[in-house]
């Protein structure tokens, strides 16, 4: 259905599209930059694979990117896991403190990372838990939690309570209820959720800053200290390539996931 | 027998009841044990720290003090510097806002089936790119010598050397490309689920585009403006690489200060008063949009 | 199948009274109605036999067990929602067989026993089909199949032709009826509409704000209404009132009505003093010569005198609405002879002393 005049439109896609050269004119420039033989990013581009090839024996950076991976992929079982059950209690349950409990789950995002990083800092050295991936790990899943439970939240607001009923009238014990009717209706809700989570881990730069240990760290840190001391053009291939996969994976889910909504 | 507030009768309600407590138990527990033990329990050693003269390892030793706080209070720097954090704050966000709820309307209204999904996804894609790098590949661009230099010089013949690193404005721009994915995905999910029906009855009715965008869009999308609002401004006011990468002397503000004590100085005492000072007032802007965050919830 | 008991049942919500004290027996295989207004508390009964809701006094009983502390999925009872519940993810063949597979029946008799029921149910062949390919009424027979298909105890149906347009919700009264002596369950089946209680039921109890009015089997209840309510929820009725002499019922105009007392009325027609009594339209013959006096048998019939205020023309039926002494009578009859009386004739009503029953005026 088309609104107003269409030349308002065409200026409306117009406008579109200037805001997307915008947001990948840095991702255009790295990745150019990637093939780039100067290693000072003089222009002109003389191509080369050179920064490929340095990656691969770039072991630091390698260590960095398995790191980022380990990190995310747990982060989003254990937050996509533990945001799903918190959601469904949401769901299906009233109960004294349930506002309470629901507020609880934003501080991640309305208090600055700044502050949880350095809090968090702060109680793991005065335990004795100390820094490193574990830490991380327990600081990526707090951050991703609140998205998990305002996806999933999302999905199931469309979802009937009586479907849980007849299940139940059926001989359905809760677990069974759980598995094979709410689960499968929430799905999409919670891939969709899941990718968040995975995002938010991967890209995730503070928290990881002031939890890296030194030789362990994640990706976006190791990027960070690179460029504080003098920026290796490896950088740039290995941002490509990830963004590069990421695209091939946001494409694959997009299969199953209409992320545009469902009209 | 009339009561006011009776119980089930009592072994019916005692089974169930009980039941009920496990699932809820089951199911919030592990999720807010995790919370207590990343988030509120670390804020509250962070609290007790702030309160410490230096930091209690090896052989220092440190006494309750309320220092750390009245150095805020007496050293104008560190106001400035606040203030300064809030105001990049509300800026961000308010640029994010200006040209992300465009975006999110065009590709929520006028655009329909496959493209407004390939479009949705290349949106969100930059979500999942190294914010580190995009920030870095900024400073190629905006750097003398840099692409946007050469793109300009090529338009224009004799252009001239253009600079704009270590600049506040480098720094908005930065932040307003990391940000703006955010606004303009939750835009887009409110403006997306308005019926179409209100925008047409509403113009049956006489009322001109503008009417429309301000008395219906706006308010129906008022959540998602919401939501995109605090997403960008808790995480900038905090911020610190943005500034310090592309900022570089411009890019002092609390964040790098508060950073600096944690890793630099080794004042965590100071750095976390700053933290609990910035949180409150943090706090003090969302409880003055509380109204408004109450109204669309 | 099972005998269900409610003994004393009040329910509240927060102050709300929605049951207050209600008793009622559910014979073994019959079909039985709860019919009532809505928040008379029917549903809220129907939801706490099932177990979704607690009783905050009394029992529940289903075939001589107190079933209050057994949760839903340990009692045993099928049940039919409103909006038919079928779960989207599966097809026909799994949303009925859903009973059998969580109690770990074996796939041969599931395919067994769900081929059984689609085909009591009418539905065969359509077992690969998703819900939201099959029509309303398709729908509603599956709900009824995997309801059915556990054996249980107990069927419990709450408003399941609600959502089904005219023609169709007549047709699924009767298959429903059919299906349910084939199978000989107890059913509980909950509605607002008294002509569905009225079709399909062994027995109708009548719910008006958490209280039971009435009960008993539909043609008992009918013409022996127990109240105002009952006489104006089941069915339509014409109330008139007046001064209770000597049995009959004066009216205001001096009219004397000689009326019966109602077989489960309280103390109607025994003392002086107002009155009430119940006269239902399509027991009124109406006459256009307002001196039509003729009695056609022995007995003498009640007469009155009115006008013609309009008329309401459904097809095989005529609804006139006729002015009286101030009040508006209803009188309904079949349309035989295609005439319709303009609005403004003067018409006599009469119908037998025997089709008029004093209600106690509660």
């Amino acid at each position: 259905m088309q609104h107003g005049s269409n030349r308002l439109v065409r200026l409306g896609h117009v406008y579109l599209g200037i805001m997307l050269a915008f947001l990948y004119v840095p991702i255009f420039v790295m990745a150019a930059m990637s093939f780039n033989e100067s290693n000072l990013y003089r222009l002109p581009i003389t191509w080369s694979t050179r920064w490929y090839e340095a990656l691969l024996h770039n072991d630091k950076l390698i260590d960095a990117s398995i790191n980022s991976l380990w990190v995310a992929v747990v982060t989003t079982v254990l937050a996509t896991a533990l945001g799903t059950a918190s959601s469904l209690a949401f769901f299906r349950y009233e109960f004294r403190g349930k506002k309470l409990l629901q507020l609880l789950a934003f501080p991640p995002i309305t208090i600055p990372w700044l502050i949880i990083g350095t809090a968090m800092l702060t109680f793991f050295f005065w335990i004795g838990m100390g820094r490193g991936l574990h830490a991380m790990v327990l600081g990526h899943v707090a951050l991703a939690m609140p998205y998990v439970i305002i996806v999933v939240s999302a999905r199931l607001k469309s979802f009937d309570l009586t479907l849980e009923e007849a299940a139940r009238s059926l001989g359905a014990s809760s677990w069974q209820v759980t598995m094979r009717i709410t689960l499968p209706w929430i799905a999409p809700g919670v891939m969709a959720a899941a990718l968040f989570a995975f995002a938010v881990s991967f890209d995730q730069f503070v928290i990881s800053y002031f939890l890296s240990a030194p030789g362990v760290s994640t990706l976006p840190v190791e990027i960070y200290t690179s460029i504080r001391k003098g920026f290796t053009p490896e950088i740039n291939a290995i941002s490509t390539i990830v963004i590069g996969i990421s695209m091939v994976l946001l494409l694959g889910v997009s299969r199953f996931y209409r992320f545009g909504g469902q009209r | 027998m009339a009561v006011a507030h009776p119980q089930a009768t009592d072994t019916a309600a005692s089974v169930t009841g009980r039941s009920r407590r496990t699932a809820i138990l089951a199911l919030t527990g592990p999720a807010y044990l995790w919370l207590a033990l990343t988030i509120f329990l670390p804020l509250s050693a962070m609290l007790y720290y702030s309160f410490l003269s230096d930091v209690p390892i090896g052989d220092r030793t440190a006494v309750l003090t309320l220092e750390n706080y009245a150095a805020f209070f007496e050293k104008e720097f560190y106001q400035t510097l606040m203030w300064r954090s809030f105001r990049l704050g509300f800026e961000v966000t308010f640029y994010c806002l200006v040209f992300g709820f465009p975006c999110a309307y065009v590709l929520a209204k006028t655009i329909r089936g496959r493209s407004r999904e390939a479009l949705f996804l290349l949106i969100i894609l930059p979500f999942w790119s190294n914010a580190l790098v995009r920030i870095f590949s900024w400073t190629m661009v905006l750097r003398g010598n840099g692409v946007l230099e050469h793109s300009l010089n090529w338009l224009i013949p004799e252009f001239g050397s253009l600079n704009l690193m270590f600049t506040y404005p480098a720094i908005i721009l930065g932040l307003v490309h990391s940000y703006i994915p955010y606004m303009i995905l939750t835009c887009y999910i409110s403006i997306e689920a308005i019926d179409n029906g209100v925008i047409e009855a509403a113009r049956s009715l006489g009322a001109r585009r503008l009417s429309v965008l301000r008395r219906i869009i706006i308010p129906l999308a008022m959540p998602g403006i919401i939501a995109g609002s605090i997403l960008i401004f808790v995480p900038v006011v905090g911020s610190f690489m943005e500034p310090r990468i592309l900022g570089g002397r411009q890019g002092t503000f609390i964040g790098t200060i508060i950073e600096d004590q944690f890793t630099a100085v080794f004042n965590w005492p100071l750095g976390a008063a700053l933290s609990f000072i910035m949180l409150a007032l943090v706090l003090v802007v969302l409880a003055i949009m509380a109204p408004a965050i109450k109204r669309v919830t | 199948m099972a005998q269900v008991s409610v003994r004393g049942i009040s329910k509240y919500f927060g102050t709300l009274k929605a049951l207050d004290n209600v008793s009622c027996e559910f014979e073994d295989g019959k079909f039985y109605a709860l019919l009532g207004p809505s928040g008379s508390g029917k549903t809220t009964l129907l939801r706490m036999i099932a177990g979704f809701e607690f009783a905050n006094a009394g029992t529940i009983f289903i075939d001589g067990e107190a079933v209050d502390t057994l949760p839903v999925e340990k009692r045993d009872i099928g049940m039919v929602f409103q909006n038919y519940a079928l779960f989207p993810n599966m097809n026909v063949f799994d949303n009925v067989g859903f009973g059998l597979s969580v109690r770990g029946t074996d796939k041969g008799e599931i395919t067994r026993r769900v081929g059984a029921v689609l085909e009591l149910v009418k539905l065969t062949g359509l077992d690969k089909r998703r819900p939201h390919q099959l029509s309303g009424g398709q729908r509603q027979r599956v709900a009824v199949a995997r309801a059915l298909v556990t054996n249980p105890r107990v069927l419990l149906l709450d408003e399941p032709l609600s959502a089904l347009d005219r023609t169709l919700r007549v047709e699924m009264e009767v298959e429903l009826r059919r299906i349910q002596r084939d199978v000989g369950i107890t059913t509980i089946f909950v509605t607002h509409d008294q002509e569905e209680a009225l079709t399909m039921s062994d027995h109708i109890g009548i719910l008006d704000k958490g209280h039971m009015v009435q009960e008993g089997p539909p043609l008992d209840v009918y013409e022996n209404p127990n109240s105002v309510f009952s006489a104006r929820f089941l069915g339509e009725s014409n109330l008139l009132r007046g001064t209770v002499r000597n049995g009959d019922l004066v009216l205001g105009d001096g009219t004397v009505v000689t009326c019966r007392a109602s077989a489960n009325g309280g103390t109607g027609g025994s003392g002086e003093g107002p009155g009430v009594c119940s006269v239902r339209p399509e027991k009124i013959t109406l006459s256009s010569d307002p001196d039509n006096h003729t009695d056609t048998d022995a007995t003498p019939r009640n007469h009155l005198r009115g006008t013609v205020i309009r008329h309401i023309f459904a097809g095989s039926s005529l609804t006139y609405q006729i002015q009286w002494n101030g009040d508006v009578l209803r009188v309904f009859m079949q349309n035989l002879s295609g005439d319709i009386l303009p609005a403004g004739t003067p018409v006599s009503l009469s119908w037998k002393p025997g089709d008029t029953v004093m209600v106690p005026d509660a």
